[in-house]
């Protein structure tokens, strides 16, 4: 793998590119743009799903109780008119009401919100304080043991159902040990087990990606020069190696940033950890329908917010990317 | 005069004492709401003591209960939910309650006693000097108005169900002083105390449900019970405070968290490591495993409620009685009992609960399994090799899944093209409905719960499942406005012999409730799910 | 794919692409034969795929070889330990679940559907995707903006939701769950094609085949699709991968395969209840689930070294 990925750079566009800023513009209308495809699918999809009302009452609700359930929520008006409703409401900020809580979805999701994110700055922290060393090791002393066991490792760690190493977690330092607990939010030490399950993919992958950028550039024309110009080997690394290894790098954990919203959602239900991730697969089981619309929205938001973000770190990151137009994205 | 207490063995001679009775409180009516009037109603006979939970006077400062979940809203009025009436009763209080150490027996709790006037009739005595969490002082006013908020609602409110399935009998509540109150029902009812226990029969305050409304009310309640509201985070938990002004005997633990660990195994393990004391809605799998540490211990009751498969007699297949009396037939109850269950799990003799006492009818056999007469009927209908699924909703009822396979082997070597299916639960009362695990509270203790509540005239399964014959509901409308007991329990026996023709639903089983707790607390489980830790069942040894 | 959606190709492809990003020269196709496949080898990779043969043959061979019916239930052997604990049967390996199946015999069952579903949608996925990315990276405008349009949706939408939603409407049934399968992978497979191509266009000699009148048919398949072939095996392997374990994981939920078939993920699903006293039944599977997910992982990395030996 190597520094500048196809999609995101097209050095065979090195000419002078247009502004910055109207590349920004377009980005942000191609992303409102993609917004709107993601909102109609989602909308159409739930609605497709079936009736919220028995999801949502339980399967022995009364009929009366059905009935005007459907009508406090606007279901029984057609299908149009509620995307049209819903549409001018998203406009206006107004995200709706869980119809099983019975409370503003925007309040749900703001409560929730920062146990999401403590867990994935956990997360974050443990993936990168271990994955990106492990792999610069691994880069370092290439092809010794050393490199072939942390490589298996993070092979493995990529390979680990995210529930299963959840599950055997609990079995291991739960059950057996009594180490740590299981569920529940507030302690500490309550936040290990799910930030270590979260954290185990991205770090195996960062490792792995650590190491094969690092590989690559250290073959690269330029350190062999730096090398050969007699500088230290420190120097060459920090300053060269891992500018050029970064770029892959960042653009991994922006991703995995964007999709933390969502992402967490396994692990949260398994260790009832009170977060975003929790509420979503709780939402769309119970098809309640203004949860999952509105958090499907704002995670999509984020995830397009991140990418712009990344895009521009990128630039900075390596001047030789420049941000041309058309078919660079 | 005399009057007489009301109780289920009324007879036709206590009718007419209580006829004088009503002479007697005509006294009442006149006199208005100020000033108390003296009560000339006996009081019931106290439930003894030994079964309540020993006072020991310990106490501790937090106490913690793992839920599989939560209620979504606090509105005492439509808790119909195990999770509502798990934790709800806690907060509100009902005007008698059923003491579940006394088998079932009906026993004094907001009202301290009653009288029957009429037929049609019954006056409560109310506790005097109950504050609400607020400070209000309980009177029959509040009594009134928690019922007429139900039962003046419009019909598409989120009263409607409950209107229309649990009081629909009461015709009208009135405040004949500060602390009497008379409940007027539309034709005799045999269970109105019994329907007075439960939902949605909890006390509110007047004023403070109309100074805040409705929708504000069900995310901040306020009742009379041994513990206040403190907080509530939806899906996570409900936090309580002690009521330190409670006009029973003070609850020993100073706060209350009801907290949702929807993973069993996660469950099982907070118990272990202490960080709950009472995990809920545990399997017979599991009980070694959570007695093993010593520190804990399981305890369990039947349940109040029967886990049954729904027929869509619209459905192929199912539309002849004679395949759905196979379809039951061929069922090994008392197998699946042992084997997946672990004994703990209640065989019931046709869909009859233990607890409808007098009107239990133990003549009749426990639900019969029979392969023989199974394929006998089986050829005799009309059954020609349509799919039957068995629909299930995974993870909702215990150990459903299991069961489901096992009855669909049954049901294959009956001859049955038949299979296992996932219900989703946006398909619930549609066309695609086939054999479908349900389930039956018998939220009253008493035959007009059990499969005539939710099979009976105006229910959704005779609107959409069943054609039901007219003289079933002719039979069991009567039974429901019966006071005799003999005449009921003969009413009673000839529904039973139409719902074996028919059978639009059979009964499975009716599972323990089954608890893990902290081997120093004494708390009893409940046989409709509730958490109760009023002092008589909630104490601490050390 | 775990738990979140670590991108392990979609962000990083293959330096194939990219070779000609900073040196200008043209990737080519490979054409490598068997003896240096083995040279290639190492020891580890040689584990991994004697392990997936072994997965693969099973999966073939399960109803000859498997112990026992994997579906029929035997209520008096319920949670039967592993043969070498107090308690176990030789007769059940593996021990037996909560309805008395045999595990061993719904592993070997098991594998079909994972391994089914794996193929099938990464093929599907494959050729979709690869099809979609030819055709935006050479038509370029309108068309291009529409595809990435596209892509960013997807990619921008969380995987979970679009599979729960989608068997929420749909049901769980196995077309479904192949579906579920391309959807996950096909954008990865469209941007890496589309950079292919792009950069593909510009090369000379396929300017000058335009210029003389060359079909864009013939330009699509006689000059792009060889050059693009290698890096999505590589990338294909590597999505394999994540989509097993995304039916995994949906099957976990409660949204894939349903009772009482033996998928993997419903197994650990069925089997958490039981951690405390029948550990077997979740872990097992589980343990399978991640085996092969590596060994196709370890496939992928040992395909790379022999397609592409300027990267490791």
């Amino acid at each position: 793998m190597s520094p500048g990925s196809a999609f995101r750079v097209s050095s065979l566009h090195q000419r002078a590119g247009i502004p910055v800023i109207q590349f920004a513009i377009q980005r942000i209308l191609r992303s409102l743009l993609t917004l709107w495809i993601v909102f109609t699918t989602v909308f159409a999809a739930l609605r497709l799903s079936g009736d919220p009302a028995f999801a949502i009452l339980g399967p022995e609700a009364g009929q009366d109780a059905v009935a005007s359930f459907r009508e406090r929520f606007g279901l029984d008006e057609s299908i149009l008119t509620q995307y049209v409703l819903y549409m001018k409401n998203m406009l206006t900020g107004d995200m709706g009401d869980s119809m099983r809580y019975e409370r503003p979805v925007t309040e749900l999701f703001l409560a929730r919100l920062p146990a999401t994110l403590e867990l994935g700055a956990w997360a974050l922290l443990i993936a990168t304080i271990i994955g990106i060393p492990l792999g610069i090791m691994a880069a370092l002393r290439h092809d010794t043991i050393l490199d072939r066991g942390a490589m298996l490792v993070a092979f493995i760690g990529q390979s680990a159902p995210g529930f299963f190493v959840a599950i055997m977690l609990i079995l291991t330092f739960s059950l057996r040990l009594n180490w740590l607990p299981s569920s529940g939010r507030g302690e500490p030490n309550q936040v290990v087990m799910p930030a270590i399950t979260l954290a185990i993919g991205l770090l195996a992958a960062l490792a792995r990606m650590t190491r094969s950028s690092m590989l690559e550039v250290a073959r690269a024309d330029y350190i062999r020069t730096a090398t050969a110009k007699g500088l230290p080997r420190r120097q060459v690394v920090v300053s060269h190696m891992l500018r050029n290894a970064s770029l892959p790098t960042v653009t991994m954990l922006g991703m995995w940033i964007s999709g933390m919203i969502g992402g967490t959602a396994i692990t949260e239900t398994i260790f009832a950890w009170p977060g975003v991730g929790n509420l979503i697969v709780q939402a769309v089981s119970g098809r309640d329908y203004a949860v999952v619309q509105s958090l499907v929205l704002i995670i999509s938001a984020t995830v397009i917010l991140t990418n712009l973000i990344v895009d521009l770190a990128y630039s900075w990151l390596d001047p030789r990317i420049s941000m041309t137009g058309k078919a660079s994205e | 005069m005399t009057s007489r207490i009301f109780s289920r063995s009324l007879t036709r001679r206590s009718a007419v004492l209580a006829g004088v009775g009503l002479a007697a409180s005509a006294r009442y009516a006149s006199v208005f709401a100020q000033t108390p009037v003296a009560w000339s109603g006996a009081t019931p006979v106290a439930t003894p003591e030994g079964n309540y939970a020993p006072a020991t006077g310990v106490e501790r400062d937090a106490f913690v209960v793992g839920m599989y979940g939560l209620p979504d809203n606090l509105e005492p009025a439509i808790g119909e939910s195990n999770v509502s009436q798990a934790t709800l009763l806690n907060i509100y209080e009902t005007l008698v309650r059923r003491d579940f150490r006394n088998g079932g027996a009906i026993a004094p709790h907001l009202a301290t006693a009653w009288t029957q006037e009429s037929d049609t009739q019954t006056v409560f005595r109310l506790r005097e000097g109950v504050q609400f969490h607020n400070g209000n002082i309980l009177t029959a006013d509040d009594v009134v108005f928690s019922f007429e908020r139900i039962l003046n609602s419009a019909d598409d409110s989120k009263f409607a169900t409950v209107k229309n399935t649990y009081i629909q009998t009461i015709a009208s509540v009135e405040a004949l002083d500060d602390l009497t109150v008379r409940f007027t029902t539309h034709a005799p009812d045999p269970i109105l105390l019994r329907r007075l226990t439960v939902v949605p029969s909890f006390i509110v305050n007047r004023a403070y449900v109309e100074e805040i409304g409705d929708d504000a009310f069900a995310q901040q309640p306020m009742g009379t019970g041994p513990y206040t509201f403190a907080s509530f985070d939806p899906g996570v938990e409900l936090v309580l405070e002690r009521n330190d002004n409670y006009w029973g005997a003070i609850s020993p633990a100073r706060q209350v968290t009801f907290t949702v660990i929807a993973e069993v195994a996660s469950r099982i393990t907070a118990l272990a490591n202490g960080e709950i004391q009472i995990a809920t809605s545990m399997s017979p799998d599991q009980v070694t495993s959570i007695e093993s540490n010593g520190r804990n211990v399981t305890r369990s009751i039947g349940l109040a409620n029967a886990h049954i498969i729904g027929f869509n007699g619209k459905a192929p297949g199912l539309a002849d009685k004679r395949v759905r009396q196979a379809l039951s037939l061929s069922i090994d109850r008392a197998l699946i009992i042992e084997a997946i269950f672990l004994g703990r799990a209640t065989h019931l003799r046709q869909f009859q609960f233990p607890d409808y006492g007098e009107l239990l009818d133990e003549s009749r056999p426990f639900t019969e399994y029979d392969m023989d007469r199974a394929k006998q009927l089986l050829d005799e209908s009309d059954y020609n090799g349509e799919k039957i699924s068995y629909q299930l909703i995974p993870g909702y009822y215990l150990n459903n899944d299991q069961t489901g396979q096992v009855i669909v082997e049954s049901w294959q070597s009956l001859g049955i093209n038949a299979e296992l299916e996932v219900l989703d639960a946006g398909k619930i009362g549609t066309d695609e409905m086939s054999a479908h695990t349900w389930s039956c509270t018998n939220v009253w203790g008493d035959p007009a719960a059990g499969y005539w509540r939710q099979f009976g005239p105006g229910s959704y399964a005779q609107s959409a499942i069943w054609d039901a014959p007219a003289e079933f509901n002719e039979i069991g409308n009567e039974a429901s406005q019966t006071l005799d007991v003999a005449e009921r329990r003969g009413l009673y026996s000839q529904l039973q012999d139409i719902w074996n023709v028919e059978l639009p639903a059979t009964d499975l089983y009716a599972i323990d409730n089954i608890a893990g707790v902290d081997a120093a607390t004494n708390w009893e489980p409940n046989p409709l799910h509730a958490i109760d830790l009023h002092a008589f069942n909630f104490s601490f040894n050390e | 794919m775990s738990t979140t959606p670590v991108p392990t190709a979609a962000a990083a492809p293959t330096s194939l692409a990219t070779a000609g990003a900073t040196t200008g020269e043209l990737p080519h196709a490979p054409r490598r034969s068997l003896r240096k496949l083995f040279r290639r080898m190492k020891p580890l990779h040689m584990v991994a795929v004697g392990i997936l043969l072994l997965i693969v043959l099973s999966a073939i061979l399960a109803p000859l070889i498997a112990p026992h019916n994997p579906t029929k239930s035997d209520l008096l052997a319920r949670l039967t330990p592993p043969a070498w604990i107090s308690g176990g049967d030789t007769g059940h390996l593996l021990g037996t679940d909560q309805l008395g199946r045999d595990i061993l015999s719904r592993l070997m069952y098991g594998s079909r559907y994972s391994l089914t579903i794996a193929i099938i949608g990464t093929v599907c996925g494959v050729v979709i995707g690869a099809a979609f990315g030819m055709v935006a990276g050479f038509a370029r405008g309108i068309i291009d903006q529409i595809v990435m349009l596209i892509v960013d949706a997807f990619i921008s939408l969380p995987f979970i939701i679009v599979a729960l939603a989608m068997v929420a409407v749909l049901g769980s049934s196995f077309p479904v769950l192949i579906l579920l399968a391309v959807l996950s992978g096909f954008a990865a497979y469209t941007r890496v094609t589309r950079g292919l191509t792009l950069q593909i266009a510009r090369q000379q000699y396929v300017l000058a085949a335009q210029s003389i009148g060359a079909s864009r048919g013939r330009l699509l398949i006689r000059h792009i699709l060889p050059n693009v072939t290698a890096p999505l095996i590589v990338l294909t392997t590597m999505e394999m991968g994540s989509i097993i374990l995304m039916e995994a994981a949906l099957s976990f939920l409660g949204f894939g395969i349903q009772p009482p078939t033996p998928a993997w993920g419903l197994m650990v699903n069925e089997g958490r209840e039981y951690l405390h006293n029948a550990w077997w039944v979740g872990v097992f599977p589980g343990v399978a689930i991640m085996l092969l997910a590596t060994c196709i992982s370890l496939l992928g990395d040992l395909l790379r070294d022999i397609l592409d030996p300027g990267t490791r």
